[in-house]
């Protein structure tokens, strides 16, 4: 798994710090910018934007190889590693395995769309360009972070301009949006906090403990963290940490009971921000699971367990109660954002399935589906953009108006049906196999092909309703997509034709760090 | 004894008398400012001052004379501190109801007491050399005046805290309009004063382990704090917020002198050590008859002592002034209160409750009644905080919540050892405990300091403290509202601020004492708080630049200071390990007093 050379003595590679940090430069920059400069200002945000994907790519590239140096921990490659607040043993830990290498190049491409999705905003382009690179700071830490505390700040740092972007840029509720997903996510990860001061405390505290994920994780499963451990309400103390890191990670995926903030946020939010909520903050949640959470908690992750079985449930309803909420939606928005509470309880189901090939699924499913829902949105930004409104019912034969346009939406919404040769295929494919295999699992996959099948049903019925039929009269003046909305959402169909063709260049990235995690969970005393 | 002895204690004694000088010098340059010739004045001061002196000097001899053992340490200057402010307080407002009321600013008088601030931060950071140097044990607990002041790295930091909240409360007083155009302007010396005095009292009140004298200090910063709230002359709320004050205040200082004497009456003595140690006689379990009766003495007296400091730390259910006096009283006095005064209160609190219980038998008792009262407060000020208009109030409200956090912290202190069957057994204090709340009101001073500046600053302009007044203005004003979006980040507690790192801090020290359920209550509170802050937010920003009522203010001086506070929250935020090193040396020597 660790190929390729080390790097040479104490020195240590900057690449994740300059990915996570130059939108903090370019942030710093933009704020010395007079507001009247508005091009200067979005070109910065592109700059700021396209250097951490160049390094990405780079990255990816490396990782892909299976060459960069490595750090030897856990196929952590790329590590950097200082002390930060020494009285607490807090480090700035920063390093990228296979499960880490493809979210982030997704997460940095996004970024780098978003800002040309934004180009046309015109009210407070500063504040916007600013707070959309504070954000990517905060995205790019979490998938980078090794360090429980780091990682918590990164965390809790995009919560901020999350709330200001859909509270000053959104649509006419968006005061009462941007709260109720700050509120449901601060909710979240305050119950993470608990976990993470409890954990920390049992790991010594003061005097001996550490935030070092990868050790806490060890210690974790070698039960050297539950001597004299508090539990509460009858839970020992792995158990309730686990549900309390779940929650914590839950309402961001979300799972179902907890999603209610989601549709609100998204129908409100522009477009460029509806992009990054659906294509990379929904996948934290899901990340910090497999990177967090289910290691923490190896003792309830037996295959069959209470726990599994919870988890592939809470998937399972995810799936079809999506699916079935979105089928019933007339706004176009809203059922996109339906949609991605069903494609992310494939990746639950996934998890719960443990084993390589649902686990696989998952990772993969996370990358397919940002990049899938990420120009969903796009689309339906394009037709907001031109006729104010995104009701299902009063579009109509847009197709003949928009040729291209149309042409390039069949392929986003194509792939997020699941058609074969797309990428969400491939992913979706194998959670159902990974589930079917796994006894425990075994029902719940027949149960989640329901949600197949309805989500062909609304993207088929979607693309009737726009795209097809006769032309709505209203819509004679209607122009077809221009270069920079192509230019958007290009790489995003190129990645899920290229992933759906040839899988095995997104599969094999993280097919050992995923093989090494399953193990991890499953193998008493890995 | 002649007066010349006692110059190099002069020279020798602590920032209050510093503060003191300061005051009197407000007065007087005032005084010289106003060109007049009110030769009474002239004499007057000096000769209050003189008397009030001499008074000392005799009562203070008295007292190191029949004291033995303590003829080397400087009782005076002290007590000089004291009445000197509250001479200059009489003198000053002598002087002023006579003026004609012309509307002057405070700039004179608000720079005379920065700059004795500033020297007072000098000596203090003077004493902090010796106090921190070996912050364990017995040599690092200086004593003057018979036990009546003493000087450890604990009072160090927390009579810094106290400090640094004078000279931002001195700063926004300079730039408070009602003070300089509004309704107060009749009396900017005169409040001046007052916030001096009132820090005094507070600096001293972490100073001591004496009753009486505690008793003397609660006074001085209490009475100050009266008179403050009402400055505003002419304003009806600020007449209420005063008298409000006041009664309740006197309820609440009666029944400390209560607690206080019940205390004396079991153990014979008015230290905090000599009690303690007396507390220790009682066994904890197979007491006789007098035994147990002097277990109720004790009881009775330290409740009521909490009591009396739960007044000030605006706990519930002590809290109901709360609300109308930060709302009616100048915005200044509002800051003062929030976080000197409940600095101050938290010191001594600490002294109290761990020096005083640790040993006896219903100590967990106490402790589970502290917790429950801490889940109250916060649960209770975080909800009626939701729906408040006013943005005083609702800052009233956050910092009933906070107080209730801070108390956490105070449980954290304790923990006990149990036997198998639940009984305890032996009591240990923890470090962490203390660290916490220090850490904690560190942070909190920063930030509750802030936001206080900011609605100075934006009130100024608007000339309305409601919250719905303020909507656009951060489109107007970016710098000064990025500020405030830092503090309320930080008041809710999230990183990267001090806020988060102090809410952290305390979490896991509470968490370690064994009270999961107390920090599972304060994290949901935390969610209940984000709601009522980002409400600012929303107002500021959420809002277009078109509905804004009022143009920018303009103000670079008070923005300043602010942005300068909301710099200081994120960096120890971010590098929190800098202040940790006063934070564990105040912990290490209250502990090592409190473990003896």
């Amino acid at each position: 798994m660790q190929g390729g050379p080390v790097s040479g003595g104490g020195a240590q590679p900057i690449y994740l710090t300059l990915l996570t940090f130059a939108p903090l430069l370019g942030m710093l920059a933009i704020l010395c910018i007079p507001k009247a400069k508005k091009e200067v200002i979005r070109t910065v945000a592109a700059a700021a934007t396209l250097l951490p994907l160049v390094i990405s790519i780079f990255l990816y590239v490396q990782d892909w190889n299976g060459t960069g140096p490595s750090h030897g921990q856990a196929g952590m490659r790329f590590v950097e590693k200082h002390g930060w607040i020494d009285s607490f043993h807090i480090e700035y830990f920063l390093g990228m395995d296979g499960i880490s290498a493809p979210i982030i190049l997704l997460s940095c491409l996004l970024f780098f769309i978003a800002v040309f999705s934004s180009w046309t905003i015109n009210k407070g382009v500063k504040g916007y360009f600013a707070l959309l690179c504070l954000l990517e700071v905060g995205v790019n830490g979490c998938f980078l972070s090794l360090d429980f505390f780091l990682f918590y700040v990164f965390w809790e740092l995009m919560l901020l301009p999350m709330y200001f972007l859909i509270g000053i840029w959104g649509g006419p509720r968006r005061e009462y949006a941007a709260i109720k997903f700050f509120l449901y996510t601060l909710a979240g990860s305050v119950l993470m906090l608990v976990a993470l001061v409890a954990i920390y405390l049992q790991s010594g505290g003061l005097e001996s403990g550490t935030f070092n994920i990868l050790q806490l994780q060890e210690l974790m499963k070698s039960g050297a963290l539950q001597e004299g451990a508090p539990s509460l309400l009858g839970m020992d103390f792995q158990t309730w940490t686990f549900w309390f890191l779940f929650l914590g990670f839950a309402v961001k995926i979300p799972i179902v009971p907890l999603h209610t903030w989601l549709p609100d946020a998204h129908v409100e939010a522009p477009t460029a921000i509806s992009v990054i909520l659906a294509g990379i903050l929904l996948k934290l949640g899901a990340y910090g699971m497999m990177r967090i959470n289910f290691p923490l908690g190896t003792a309830l992750m037996e295959p069959g367990s209470g726990t599994t079985i919870a988890i592939g449930v809470i998937g399972m309803v995810s799936i079809v109660y999506g699916a079935f909420v979105a089928m019933a939606q007339t706004d176009f928005k809203r059922l996109v954002a339906y949609s991605s509470v069903s494609h992310m309880g494939f990746v639950i189901l996934g998890f719960a399935a443990l084993n390589d090939m649902g686990m696989n699924g998952a990772a993969a499913q996370l990358f397919n589906h940002g990049t899938s829902s990420a120009m969903m949105f796009l689309i339906v930004g394009v037709v907001y953009d031109r006729v104010h409104h995104r009701n299902l019912n009063d579009f109509g034969g847009l197709g003949l108006k928009m040729p291209y346009y149309s042409g390039l939406a069949t392929v986003g919404l194509f792939a997020a049906l699941g058609l074969p040769g797309l990428a969400n295929f491939v992913s979706e494919i194998m959670i159902l196999i990974g589930a079917f295999n796994a006894p425990h699992t075994q029902w719940m996959a027949v149960v989640s092909v329901i949600g197949i099948v309805i989500g062909a049903a609304y993207i088929l019925w979607t693309i009737q309703r726009v795209f097809l039929g006769k032309l709505n009269p209203k819509y004679e003046e209607i122009t077809d997509i221009d270069g920079r909305e192509a230019f958007c959402q290009i790489p995003f169909a190129a990645l899920c034709v290229l992933f759906g063709v040839a899988p095995f260049l997104l599969l094999d990235v993280f097919r050992d760090s995923i093989k090494s995690l399953v193990t991890f969970l499953t193998v008493a005393g890995g | 004894m002649i007066f010349s002895d006692y110059i190099p204690d002069l020279i020798a004694i602590g920032p209050e008398l510093i503060l003191c000088a300061t005051v009197l010098i407000v007065l007087l340059v005032d005084l010289w400012r106003m060109g007049r010739d009110h030769a009474v004045v002239w004499i007057l001061a000096p000769a209050i001052t003189f008397a009030c002196v001499y008074g000392l000097f005799v009562a203070g001899k008295a007292y190191v004379q029949a004291v033995p053992g303590t003829v080397n340490n400087p009782l005076l200057p002290e007590f000089i501190g004291i009445v000197l402010a509250y001479a200059a307080v009489t003198v000053g407002d002598l002087w002023f109801r006579g003026a004609d009321g012309k509307a002057r600013d405070g700039w004179v008088p608000g720079i005379v007491c920065l700059i004795g601030v500033a020297l007072a931060g000098y000596r203090l950071s003077g004493q902090s050399g010796a106090a921190f140097t070996s912050a364990m044990g017995d040599e690092a607990v200086q004593a003057y005046w018979g036990q009546l002041v003493i000087v450890d790295a604990f009072s160090v930091v927390f009579r810094g805290i106290v400090l640094v909240s004078l000279a931002v409360s001195t700063w926004y007083t300079i730039f408070y309009r009602p003070m300089q155009r509004g309704p107060g302007s009749r009396g900017v010396v005169e409040f001046l004063a007052c916030l001096l005095g009132a820090h005094i009292g507070g600096m001293f009140l972490v100073g001591t382990t004496q009753l009486l004298f505690i008793f003397l200090a609660l006074e001085t910063l209490s009475l100050c704090s009266y008179m403050q709230a009402g400055m505003l002359k002419g304003d009806r709320r600020s007449a209420e917020a005063s008298l409000k004050y006041i009664i309740y205040g006197s309820v609440a200082s009666g029944l400390m002198l209560f607690g206080f004497s019940l205390l004396y009456a079991f153990g014979g003595e008015l230290t905090l050590d000599s009690l303690a140690a007396a507390v220790k006689s009682v066994p904890r379990t197979g007491a006789d008859d007098h035994q147990a009766a002097a277990g109720v003495l004790i009881t009775v007296g330290l409740l009521s002592t909490v009591g009396g400091l739960a007044y000030k730390l605006s706990l519930v259910p002590f809290h109901f002034w709360t609300p109308d006096v930060y709302e009616g009283s100048p915005t200044p006095t509002a800051a003062f209160l929030s976080v000197g005064s409940k600095a101050a209160a938290f010191g001594v609190l600490l002294r109290f409750v761990s020096g005083l219980t640790g040993d006896i038998n219903w100590a967990p008792s106490l402790v589970a009644l502290l917790a429950f009262v801490a889940a109250i407060t916060m649960t209770y000020g975080n909800l009626a905080a939701l729906r408040q208009p006013n943005l005083k109030r609702l800052l009233a409200y956050s910092s009933i919540a906070h107080a209730g956090y801070m108390l956490m912290g105070v449980c954290a202190v304790f923990q006990f050892e149990r036997d198998a069957a639940g009984a305890v057994t032996g009591s240990a204090f923890l470090s962490t405990g203390y660290e916490a709340i220090v850490f904690y009101l560190i942070a909190y001073l920063l930030m509750n300091l802030g936001i206080f500046g900011v609605v100075i600053y934006l009130a100024n302009k608007t000339g309305s403290e409601e919250i719905d007044d303020l909507r656009g203005l951060g489109w107007k004003s970016p710098w000064v509202s990025g500020a405030l979006i830092v503090f309320l980040l930080s008041l809710t507690g999230i990183p990267p601020t001090a806020g988060f790192f102090a809410k952290y801090y305390l979490f896991y020290a509470t968490v370690k004492a064994g009270y999961l359920w107390l920090v599972i209550i304060a994290i949901l509170n935390t969610v209940v708080s984000l709601f009522y802050y980002f409400r600012i937010a929303k107002e500021l920003f959420l809002k277009t630049e078109e509905q804004a009522l009022f143009s920018a203010p303009r103000s670079v001086l008070l923005a300043g200071c602010v942005i300068l506070l909301a710099a200081a929250t994120v960096w120890f935020g971010l590098a929190p390990d800098g202040m940790n090193d006063a934070v564990v040396k105040a912990a290490t020597s209250i502990h090592a007093q409190v473990g003896r």
